[in-house]
């Protein structure tokens, strides 16, 4: 029987549900079980947490650990790597497999690479998996056993958390992560769309013409005569999407537009296109995302 | 090089691992104020996983004295940043990722105040060293500009190249042969997919929230 482990934040279902389908796809018709380790510390407990699972795996023995990626992960995942001995696969957005052997696809930039597990390796497998990856599905069995790390583990003393602020400045649009980008079409929308940067913790960007009619600062313009991004999602709103705009966009993982037209030229390389106002688009996310996951959608 | 200037007696040393192509690079830094340049280089490296990368690195970083390790957060290829969080585990070291700002005073110090971008917020964390920091890339953060004058200095005796055998190392141990892992293939990006349509109404609005919370964006 396999065994795999899988890392969770508290309070986090969803990526319990992303990890257990993660599992299955590792280990799909072979017998396995899985385990929890559930955890609210950050960074700080890096050294307390690696211990712990460092502890449990001399007790179980896992074939395989399961993470989901996040800056914590990204630490704590090639740590454990290391102190196990064990192979190391992060950003892992599917698993192959092929006459019993393992093969993951990890993405690099904005293509994808194909990782060979060392058949030789009897040792056990660390993945990260990239967010969104594997979308759950709800026929998934529940962990075996969830271990709790309690905080007085996690107190190494080496790091130590001083304090968390606001940014002193909003940075390089080109380091955001999420830009929310408005133009023509949200000329009149540009304070409710640093209200929507607020609420998803992200940048507001625009594009040129919001820049030539002043409405936009020019160090915040994406385009051929502005700043090429690659965030992890671009949110269009009111952005028609001429050859110059799409020339300042490369890698971007996700893009959302807002568009009055739907055949809008950005709506090609768009994931979703709502068609319809960026000013009622906003104040409609804010509410939903402020709402929560638990809360019901509004009625109709 | 911001510290040395305020503390003068700091020592800055590059280590890099790579190919001899790769002293060009560690030339221009030394004529940027680094004091010594070390290349891991052998043929032998060629291949090697992130883990097998960590330990050449810290069978070079053991011998030397230090105080910080500073590394980036992302190679350009890969991206993953494995590299300094194993390093530091092979060291027995703490480390933080994603640092945007390192405050040179206390670094000086020897308990260095490091600030972590995490969407708007910044968190502060006070780190003992000896520690690895991997710093994160920020556009509004370049070197200096090498003048032309600086750029022909010739530090050629402040580079030296390390290879496998000055570092005590077994060709069976590095390289693919010494790797767990192994790239097979280059697969082409993933072909992106009709866009979804919605409308601007309450199922609209859930189906873009579902979305973003399916990549982890909220």
């Amino acid at each position: 029987v396999k065994k795999a482990l899988l890392f969770v934040g508290a309070a986090e279902p969803a990526v319990r549900a992303e990890l257990l389908e993660g599992a299955q796809r590792l280990y799909g018709r072979s017998r396995y079980e899985t385990y929890s380790v559930v955890s609210d510390a950050g960074p700080e407990a890096v050294a307390g947490i690696v211990q712990t699972l460092d502890d449990l795996h001399r007790e179980i023995g896992f074939d395989a650990v399961l993470f989901r990626g996040s800056r914590l992960a990204g630490m704590l995942a090639p740590r454990l790597a290391a102190r196990l001995e064990a192979c190391l696969v992060t950003e892992v957005v599917d698993v192959r497999r092929h006459s019993g052997h393992v093969a993951l696809v990890r993405r690099v930039g904005g293509g994808q690479l194909l990782v060979r597990i060392a058949s030789r390796a009897d040792r056990p497998l660390i993945l990260a998996i990239r967010p969104g990856a594997f979308p759950r599905r709800s026929t998934r069995r529940e962990a075996k056993h969830t271990t709790l790390i309690p905080p007085s583990l996690v107190d190494a003393g080496t790091v130590v958390l001083v304090g968390r602020r606001p940014k002193d400045s909003p940075g390089d649009i080109r380091d955001a992560e999420i830009l929310i980008s408005g133009g023509g079409g949200a000329l009149g929308s540009f304070a409710e769309l640093e209200k929507l940067a607020l609420v998803m913790g992200g940048r507001v960007a625009a594009s040129r013409r919001a820049v030539d009619l002043g409405v936009a600062a020019r160090a915040i313009q994406v385009g051929q005569s502005g700043r090429t991004v690659s965030p992890r999602l671009y949110l269009a709103l009111g952005i028609d999407g001429a050859g110059q705009h799409i020339e300042g966009l490369r890698n971007i993982e996700s893009i959302i537009s807002v568009n009055t037209n739907r055949h809008a030229p950005i709506c090609s390389i768009s994931d979703i296109v709502v068609e319809g106002d960026a000013s009622e688009f906003i104040e409609r996310l804010c509410r939903r995302i402020t709402q929560g996951t638990t809360a019901a959608p509004e009625p109709h | 090089l911001t510290v040395k200037k305020g503390w003068p007696d700091t020592y800055v040393e590059v280590v890099a691992l790579g190919p001899l192509g790769a002293s060009p690079v560690l030339q221009d830094l030394l004529r940027l104020g680094a004091d010594n340049a070390t290349l891991l280089s052998d043929d032998a490296f060629a291949g090697s996983d992130s883990l097998v990368r960590s330990r050449i690195l810290a069978a070079y970083l053991r011998g030397v004295p230090f105080d910080c390790i500073l590394a980036g957060s992302q190679t350009a290829d890969g991206a993953a940043s494995e590299v300094p969080p194993q390093l530091a585990e092979v060291l027995g070291l703490p480390q933080m990722s994603d640092v945007a700002h390192i405050d040179a005073a206390s670094l000086a110090e020897g308990c260095p105040l490091v600030d972590v971008d995490d969407g708007r917020l910044q968190t502060t964390y006070q780190i003992r060293l000896p520690a690895v920091l991997s710093l994160k890339h920020h556009h509004d953060e370049v070197l200096p500009h090498l003048s032309l004058r600086d750029s022909r200095a010739d530090v050629g005796d402040r580079l030296q190249v390390v290879d496998i055998n000055q570092l005590g190392l077994a060709a069976d141990d590095v390289g693919a042969r010494g790797s767990l892992t192994q790239v097979v293939e280059v697969l082409d990006a993933p072909v992106r997919r009709e866009p979804l349509v919605v409308r601007c109404d309450a199922e609209g609005i859930e189906q873009v929230h579902v979305f973003l919370q399916s990549r982890g964006l909220i």
